[in-house]
């Protein structure tokens, strides 16, 4: 797909795409601002006479979600370390929880390796299909599967806590 | 804890949603002026284009080409000469002299079609920056300057001396009388592609001469021409001819 021509068709782009980078620059960096920011860059890149983007070599989504990464991995070096979102604190108690549960989850998500975060991210909260998320990180289709293995892997160990038994179920 | 328990837990970590200011500062940060601007400048690229077309076409039919027959051309060399005497051929030319100003009518570089390129192409420009310098003269100095190029041996492409700034090469004075070609001393006679032509000398710099064959019953056309520098102990050595080849009689109207 070649970049769209134009005020309208470009929006179009922004819309069918800018939500999952969202999600995936603020799973990345765990800051609302940082992926605010990485997102308005990616798409007004995507349209300087500097822009890299080759319609040859990948779908614009798989280049925009590259964009993404690699403005998201260059601000994590900037910063030592993301911290989880913080819980917003709700009175009621179930909220609380639900509030908990999240921190946890996103800060064990976040204490991943970094390439085993990116793909777990792109594979589990983008569902995006493992050869395009070879394509975004420049991998090889193995090399995806063994790092979201050992990304859930060590998941279950660090959320192994918080598993919902069969009785809590019921 | 088994694969669907683990995608349960995941599922806890919600994203928060995208602000909707974010569609707005990416729409605000489009390169609006940018896009305005170079429709701007393909719209005056293409405006200059056409008044360019309709100025030349009011030019040219302002201006148009000599309409007076062509009873003859000549094909003519040039020759630049080395200090050794040695000469390489510089140009070939087709010309004719309608009324005492020679007139090119094509020419060509041996063996550097690039450089014939250029030369006809400045060939096609000349003649209309030529025309238009007629225009931006004033009228008085013109009139006066078409009085001596009636009376001078000119150069000049592609156009007659009527319509166009002459470039005279020589500035030699022609007999107005028309008895002969030239009310000067004759410096030698010769008999150039079965043409009689008469010879004059003159300076052409402080440290150079050249020579003129004219041909009466070719319009005082100079079959030859020779510039010769002069050295330090007095004498000349050649430095440039024209050479006629060949005159094409009654040729095709150029």
């Amino acid at each position: 797909m070649d970049l769209p021509r134009g005020e309208a068709a470009f929006l179009q782009l922004f819309d069918e795409h800018h939500a999952a980078l969202y999600r995936f620059a603020y799973r990345l960096t765990g800051s609302v601002a940082d992926a605010e920011e990485i997102v308005q860059e990616c798409f007004l890149g995507l349209l300087r006479p500097t822009s890299s983007y080759d319609p040859k070599r990948a779908p614009v989504r798989t280049y925009l979600f590259g964009v993404v990464r690699n403005q998201s991995l260059k601000r994590l070096r900037r910063t030592d370390f993301p911290e989880a979102p913080a819980a917003n604190g709700q009175s009621p108690e179930s909220e609380l929880l639900r509030a908990e549960l999240k921190d946890v989850v996103a800060r064990a998500v976040m204490q991943l390796p970094e390439t085993q975060r990116e793909v777990l991210i792109l594979a589990h909260y983008e569902q995006m299909p493992l050869n395009e998320i070879a394509q975004v990180m420049d991998l090889e289709l193995g090399a995806v599967k063994s790092r979201l293995q050992r990304a859930r892997a060590g998941l279950k160990e660090t959320l192994a806590a918080y598993a919902t038994t069969p009785e809590q179920k019921r | 804890m088994t694969d669907n328990e683990l995608d349960e837990i995941l599922d806890k970590w919600t994203a928060p949603s995208v602000p909707s200011s974010l569609r707005a500062r990416v729409r605000a940060g489009l390169p609006a002026p940018q896009r305005r601007t170079f429709r701007w400048r393909g719209s005056f690229v293409a405006a200059a284009i056409l008044a360019g077309a309709a100025f030349f076409l009011i030019l040219t039919q302002a201006f148009p080409q000599s309409t007076v027959a062509v009873p003859w051309t000549v094909d003519s060399e040039f020759l630049r000469y080395a200090d050794d005497g040695s000469s390489s051929i510089e140009m070939y030319s087709t010309s004719y002299e309608p009324n005492g100003n020679e007139i090119l009518l094509s020419r060509s570089v041996p063996g550097n079609p690039f450089k014939t390129a250029l030369l006809r192409a400045a060939d096609v420009v000349m003649p209309i920056h030529m025309r238009l310098g007629r225009l931006m003269v004033d009228s008085k100095l013109l009139e006066q300057r078409d009085r001596a190029v009636a009376r001078g041996l000119g150069f000049i492409t592609g156009c007659d001396p009527q319509t166009c700034l002459l470039l005279t090469h020589t500035g030699f004075l022609k007999d107005p009388a028309g008895a002969s070609c030239t009310d000067q001393a004759i410096v030698d006679r010769a008999m150039i592609l079965n043409y009689p032509t008469e010879a004059v000398r003159e300076r052409w710099t402080e440290h150079g001469r050249q020579t003129l064959w004219m041909a009466p019953e070719l319009g005082c056309f100079a079959l030859k021409i020779t510039k010769e520098e002069e050295r330090p102990d007095g004498t000349f050595h050649l430095a440039f001819a024209k050479q006629a080849l060949k005159v094409n009689v009654n040729p095709v109207k150029p």
